[in-house]
């Protein structure tokens, strides 16, 4: 196998190609390659809004933006996605999609319970767009429609991995608030569908009586040292 | 005895508030050899057509059950769409007809939804009152007890029969739940009331229009002798009971969806 050498030169690290983008209308000229917010701070802003965990989680950095030539108005997280030639861009510092105040405990887990929280989901014309805004590429719409149908198990499963950016909501010609009803679904779902893990609650009971009261004991007296030792020696359930 | 297969669209009514309107219907198709299968993960009809010409958005939701209907129709080896809510038909039916009529507006709507396959326009939505009326000598020969006591009159509501278009039968005075009824031998009574408004969604807004006008009915009903009221669509049937409540124990009547009295003649 012939490895291909790529020889760098100084002149290319010291002067990395430049891409042009627009932030909000102006004009910046940003090195090829970094991310949204990287190429935000190389062009002197400060993020204090529209910023978050920077590892794609958190949901915070929604960015709307289109391309030169084309009328379709893309989406990104700034964290995430890296600056492209001719970007058109924003960063939303915060999409307002109040939640609406409801206490677990004593809801009835149902479709008409959804539909009365959040009786926009009746609004749903399916138009899809927001399943086309999903940075994280999940299926939207096809999820309100099953709470629609009543089937909010199979919402909770198709919106596990919702960060809650708010872009769906924004998009919305129904004006659905999709973060917050997929969380009451996802709640929904964990306090009164999902099968209940029996091996939690004994060890929950086992803690309470105190099993391993004496044991904790223990290490809070233990020296560094005895502990680096324990910790070298503990036993890890093998992964599957 | 040949089976027929048909899809099913049930809608979130049927599945909310009316599953015995669903199980007693299913049970029914099931005897007179008809297999269904119901849309997996289907979506809302759309709940109205909308009737602003240029607004062919409000249209989508019937086109992607369409569609949807059209990718399972191809599985299953059938092209039939059975609705049991009235309003399901209504929409889905009139989606179906305003695409055939007018192919530009396909056109449009397939370009925004460049996700989706294209509609070829070959599903073909059902009423249950379709399928029952054309398999009515099936159903002659399932009758095993004769239904007493009981006298009926049809309420047909309005949106199985209205637009013209769309209908299966005549929007004045329809007789194809009489029909069936009385191929059961079943009693049924003359009833032009047949086809008055319920209320429909004014259930929402003014309960008193929906007492005023399900109050019409239900007297004519009870003044003709009538004893139950056999509906076809959970919403006249919501209205016609809260109205009959509201008026205590006045009328005897008792109102009941149609495969209920079928399932009744025919036994378990």
């Amino acid at each position: 196998m012939s490895v291909a050498l790529v020889t760098v030169s100084r002149r290319e690290i010291l002067q990395p190609k430049m891409v042009k983008i627009y932030v909000m209308g102006r004009e910046y000229l940003v090195p090829e390659g970094l991310t949204i917010h990287k190429a935000l701070e190389y062009a002197g802003f400060r993020l204090i809004r529209g910023v978050g965990c920077r590892g794609g989680f958190c949901g915070a950095c929604a960015t709307l933006y289109r391309k030169p030539g084309e009328y379709k108005l893309r989406i990104a997280l700034a964290c995430q996605n890296v600056v492209e030639d001719g970007m058109y861009l924003v960063v939303l510092p915060y999409t307002p999609i109040p939640r609406v105040k409801y206490k677990l405990e004593s809801l009835k887990p149902d479709v008409g319970l959804v539909l009365k929280l959040y009786p926009e989901i009746a609004r749903c014309v399916a138009c899809n767009t927001c399943t086309k805004a999903c940075p994280q590429g999940l299926q939207v719409m096809d999820a309100i429609q099953a709470i629609k149908r009543g089937d909010l198990a199979k919402a909770a499963d198709l919106t596990f991995d919702c960060i809650a950016c708010g872009i769906c909501s924004m998009r919305c010609p129904a004006e659905i608030r999709h973060a917050n009803i997929f969380h009451l679904v996802r709640r929904i779902y964990g306090k009164y569908m999902s099968p209940k893990p029996r091996h939690l609650e004994d060890r929950i009971k086992e803690i309470e009586q105190g099993k391993y009261r004496e044991e904790l004991e223990k290490l809070k007296q233990a020296s560094v040292d005895e502990l680096k030792k324990l910790y070298a020696s503990r036993v890890i359930e093998p992964e599957e | 005895m040949i089976n027929v297969k048909m899809l099913y669209y049930p809608g979130c009514t049927v599945k909310r508030n009316a599953l015995e309107y669903e199980k007693k219907t299913l049970e029914i198709l099931s005897k007179i050899g008809i297999e269904v299968y119901e849309l997996d993960n289907w979506y809302c009809c759309g709940a109205f057509y909308s009737l602003a010409k240029d607004d062919l958005m409000k249209h989508i939701s019937g086109l992607r059950t369409l569609i949807k209907a059209q990718v399972q129709a191809r599985k299953h080896g059938t092209n039939k769409l059975l609705t049991l809510c009235p309003m399901c038909y209504n929409v889905l039916k009139r989606v179906n007809h305003m695409l055939r009529e007018n192919p530009e507006n396909l056109d449009t709507l397939a370009l925004f939804m460049d996700e989706e396959e294209k509609y070829t326009i070959g599903i073909e939505v059902l009423h249950l009152l379709e399928v029952l009326r054309d398999n009515i000598d099936k159903l002659k020969r399932l009758v095993v007890t004769e239904v007493k006591d009981v006298v009926v009159a049809p309420y047909y509501g309005c949106t199985v029969l209205r637009p013209r278009e769309i209908a299966f039968d005549n929007a004045e005075n329809p007789e194809v739940m009489d029909n069936i009824l009385r191929a059961l031998k079943i009693e049924v009574i003359e009833f032009p009331f047949k086809t008055e408004c319920c209320g429909a969604y004014q259930s929402v807004f003014n309960r008193k229009i929906v007492f005023e006008k399900s109050g019409e009915i239900l007297e004519e009903a009870a003044v003709r002798g009538a004893n139950i009221i056999a509906v076809i669509c959970p919403l006249c049937k919501y209205n016609l009971e809260t109205t009959l409540l509201s008026l205590g124990k006045k009328l005897r009547i008792e109102i009941v969806y149609l495969t209920d009295l079928l399932s009744r003649a025919t036994g378990p």
